[in-house]
């Protein structure tokens, strides 16, 4: 649901901008600026993993040409009317999140200030001691990433996050398979996301951060990978340079491209499935165990049987990367990221 | 329940009654001459007894009727945090944990004596794995490394010493281990340069008596952090240790780094080291070898040996000469790519091209490790040691630029998958694999029937055909398992028990499968 709401949310940036901005001092001109510069950063990261959205800019041009919105992944049309009500929704939105943005202590950007009150101080303090106690194993006990979990210093969702508006969620929720959900009264979790504001203030002043930059990945050879990639990889069997790979690199990069490229963790196997009345029904796999399959059938159906009461043909083309791990030396991995990186 | 059990069960109530009023063996907990020969009706260690085998001499559910299998009780801990703590079981009375927490529930109705709660305090909750007990009292260890005694019979607070140090990055997690006249802890702590130890306390008053550190003074790591084992007859624990610090580079620190990532032998009354084997050399992929070191007697290749086995994080499987730490068997049990094979003491030679580097290594297994925490269970009547097995990649990152404290680099998971893997020890070879999803985290418990009890990692709990590794029995505990079953039989009854989630669930046959 997030994506559909993005585009509205840039175009009544556009709108609110043209509007408002002479009449607001310089400072927050800058924080607007900022902002905007962030919710289209944001939809553009949204829509990364949206194969029918090229760039942000050709769309947006192409919304206000045709007053349509090519809706992400789910190509539906609004009518007019209903889309300005949005607009205007979410750009009033949009608005108060600024504001809310210039006046927090813990503004999203990386020179979010050092604790300078006692209370603030305080604040973190308290922030830290949960967080020492419910997250320092896995993401380490100064943030930038411990035993399994990533460095939340460098964390993009972190960098956007205001307030808690994020975090809370994830950390409420969870994530499927890598993170359990954590129940935090809403004063622990005030405190626990301004201690990881705080050490993302502090990582990015002292410049030492864990973790990969894309400056890190560079030393592969993409002629090298290409030929691996079309031969001994054998990376051509499924992929294309020019069909489903074309531009894979404006859409992931550094690290996110890498791990992309040694396995799709988000790849979901297809079923077919026979019902013992002969019917026959398709769906992606939602859940398979020794006992039980699940699936989502194309309408967004939940279906789910004992294993031994079906017959189950499962299509996982992902797991030819699995395959692959035995085989690879480290200099085949670096040169395909290279060849991948040229995929603009 | 025929008649005889019947007249056992009653006589036994009569004299339970009559040394109970008479304040005698009732609630008096296992002293060190039961701790050596647990009975039937107890599991009074982490791993039930002192070889850290994790097998169950109990038949009553066997491969022919454990489909029967049904639930005795189930316990709701409420914790938010999930169980890892294997429950020990004394006179009726089960003790299990979560951080902070201590529960006393009765083993046969699953209903609460008792709750200890610790107070709030900085130390790192990642998991806590059950307590200790000697005589009548519980041994448990908070987050922020303090050693707690406990009276078996209410909970109240009889000590607490602190053990570890918190503001140093140290916390505690292990079931503290009670050998003789020793409470014995070890301490974790990866995210500083500290010097893992053992420490051992009176169980009476708990003055410390002694004191080992893994490492010298120049070097750190070496956190002690699983329960041991213990062979009486040579009066050696065996305990494994883990990685050096900094974690994944090791520029600071040349070398073996001995005694890290290692299985250490140690005299119990003074903690003097009698030999150690390192598992994972000049280790910088966080492998602990803290894995059990399960103890075995039986013949290796035609002779009778003192064994010690461990399915290490490191992806290798290794049988030692208990006696004297030699080597008997390296060889992996899971994908590993980060050795050139084996040096002439059975280590494993590792491949500096496989050290983490700034543009990234493929590694497996990952850091996660083909092992961890969850307990093994060798069989012997198969002779078969059984180990839920992770195979699994992951890109290892290190630069100059991270430092040269704590973890110093990155590591990111790549992809994993889980099996149930029965290892026959005298080869290392994979008699059966029973797949349980994209990673394991149940340990496992074999009977003496010939059923394996452990978890998939989507939360069932599973019973095996120990022999082929067959599904014979399932049911979905609706959370993740991390915990290793245990099994006790109480008035005729045997229980299978397996914490998921928050929840300990209890198993047991219908009385009319039973009786048969």
């Amino acid at each position: 649901m997030e994506r559909t709401f993005v585009l509205p949310i840039n175009l009544a940036v556009i709108r609110i901008r043209i509007v408002t901005v002479p009449a607001v001092s310089f400072a927050l001109k800058r924080a607007l600026f900022s902002a905007y510069a962030g919710l289209v950063f944001s939809y553009v990261t949204l829509t990364d993993e949206c194969d029918r959205v090229d760039n942000t800019l050709s769309t947006i041009a192409c919304v206000l040409r045709n007053r349509k919105i090519p809706w992400c992944c789910n190509p539906q049309e609004m009518n007019t009317d209903k889309m300005r009500s949005t607009m205007l929704l979410w750009g009033a939105l949009a608005g108060v999140l600024w504001v809310g943005r210039c006046f927090s202590p813990y503004s999203a950007n990386a020179q979010a200030p050092a604790p300078t009150t006692p209370e603030m101080a305080a604040h973190i303090e308290a922030g830290n001691n949960q967080f020492q106690q419910k997250c320092a194993f896995c993401h380490g006990r100064d943030a930038a990433g411990g035993e399994t979990g990533p460095d939340l210093t460098r964390s993009k969702l972190v960098h956007e996050d205001v307030n808690g508006n994020k975090i809370s969620d994830v950390v409420r929720n969870g994530r499927p398979g890598r993170m359990p959900p954590f129940d935090l009264s809403n004063q622990d979790m005030s405190d626990v996301v301004a201690f990881i504001h705080a050490q993302q203030a502090k990582a990015a002043k002292e410049g030492q951060r864990k973790g990969v930059d894309i400056s890190d990945l560079q030393t592969g050879n993409a002629a090298a990978g290409k030929r691996y990639f079309d031969g001994p990889g054998t990376c051509a069997k499924c992929h294309s340079a020019t069909g489903d790979l074309a531009h894979i690199a404006t859409k992931y990069e550094g690290l996110k491209l890498e791990e992309r490229m040694l396995y799709p963790s988000d790849a979901k196997s297809t079923a077919i499935v026979t019902l013992p009345s002969g019917k026959v029904l398709q769906g992606k796999v939602e859940y398979h165990d020794e006992f039980t399959l699940g699936i989502k059938l194309a309408d967004g159906t939940y279906r789910s049987w004992p294993v031994t009461r079906i017959k189950l043909k499962i299509d996982a083309p992902q797991e030819a990367h699995a395959e692959l791990f035995s085989k690879y030396r480290d200099d085949d991995i670096h040169n395909l990221m290279a060849y991948l990186q040229t995929l603009r | 329940m025929n008649r005889r059990k019947y007249a056992g069960t009653f006589a036994g109530s009569i004299l339970a009654l009559v040394l109970g009023a008479g304040g005698f063996a009732v609630g008096q907990g296992p002293d060190s001459a039961t701790l050596l020969k647990p009975g039937p009706d107890s599991w009074p260690l982490y791993h039930g007894d002192y070889t850290g085998q994790r097998h169950s001499k109990l038949t009553q559910i066997n491969p022919q009727n454990v489909h029967s299998l049904s639930l005795a009780w189930a316990f709701q801990t409420g914790s938010q945090a999930g169980l890892k703590s294997s429950p020990l079981l004394i006179d009726g009375v089960l003790y299990f944990t979560v951080p902070d927490n201590v529960w006393a529930v009765d083993a046969r109705s699953g209903h609460q004596l008792w709750r200890y709660t610790y107070p709030q305090n900085k130390g790192l909750h990642i998991g806590q794995r059950g307590v200790g007990a000697y005589k009548g009292w519980i041994y448990f260890l908070s987050p922020d490394g303090h050693l707690v005694s406990l009276d078996a019979k209410t909970g109240s607070v009889r000590w607490n010493v602190e053990v570890a140090d918190v503001s140093k990055g140290y916390w505690t997690t292990m079931s503290p281990f009670v050998v003789g006249n020793h409470v014995i802890i070890g301490v974790s702590g990866d995210f500083d340069n500290l010097h893992g130890y053992l420490k051992s306390f009176d169980p009476e008053t708990g003055q410390q008596q002694w004191q080992w550190n893994s490492t010298p003074k120049e070097l750190t790591g070496g956190m002690t952090w699983m329960t041991g084992t213990y062979d009486p007859d040579l009066n050696l624990i065996y305990w494994g240790t883990g990685n050096p610090t900094p974690v994944l580079t090791g520029a600071t620190r040349p070398g073996d780094n001995a005694n890290t990532c290692s299985i250490v032998a140690l005299h119990p009354e003074d903690g003097t080291m009698a030999w150690a084997f390192q598992v994972s050399p000049h280790d910088t992929h966080d492998w602990d070898a803290a894995e059990v070191p399960v103890l075995v007697d039986g013949t290796f290749k035609g002779r009778p040996e003192k064994m010690l086995m461990q399915a290490s994080r490191n992806g290798y499987f290794v049988v030692l000469d208990r006696t004297n730490g030699k080597s008997l068997l390296t060889t992996p049990y899971s994908a590993v790519n980060w050795s050139l094979g084996l040096d002439k003491q059975g280590r494993p030679i590792p491949n500096p091209e496989k050290e983490p580097a700034r543009d990234g290594r493929l590694i497996a297994p990952d850091e996660a490790g083909a092992a961890n925490y969850r307990s093994p269970s060798y069989d012997p009547k198969t002779g078969l040691f059984i180990a839920s097995a992770r195979d699994a990649y992951s890109i290892y990152f290190s630069k100059p630029a991270d430092g040269t404290y704590g973890w110093s680099g990155a590591d990111y998971g790549v992809w994993s998958k889980g099996a149930i893997k029965a290892i026959d020890y005298q080869t290392g070879k994979i008699r059966w694999t029973h797949e349980i999803g994209t990673s394991a985290s149940a340990g496992v418990l074999t009977t003496e029937s010939g059923v394996t009890f452990t978890g998939d990692s989507h939360g069932n709990a599973l019973a095996l055909e120990t022999a082929d590794g067959k599904t014979l029995w399932h049911s979905n505990t609706g959370a993740s398992i991390a915990t290793s079953p245990v099994s006790y039989e109480l008035d005729g009854r045997q229980y299978v028990l397996i914490g998921s989630g928050g929840v300990m669930f209890a198993w047991a046959l219908p009385d009319q499968v039973a009786a048969k």
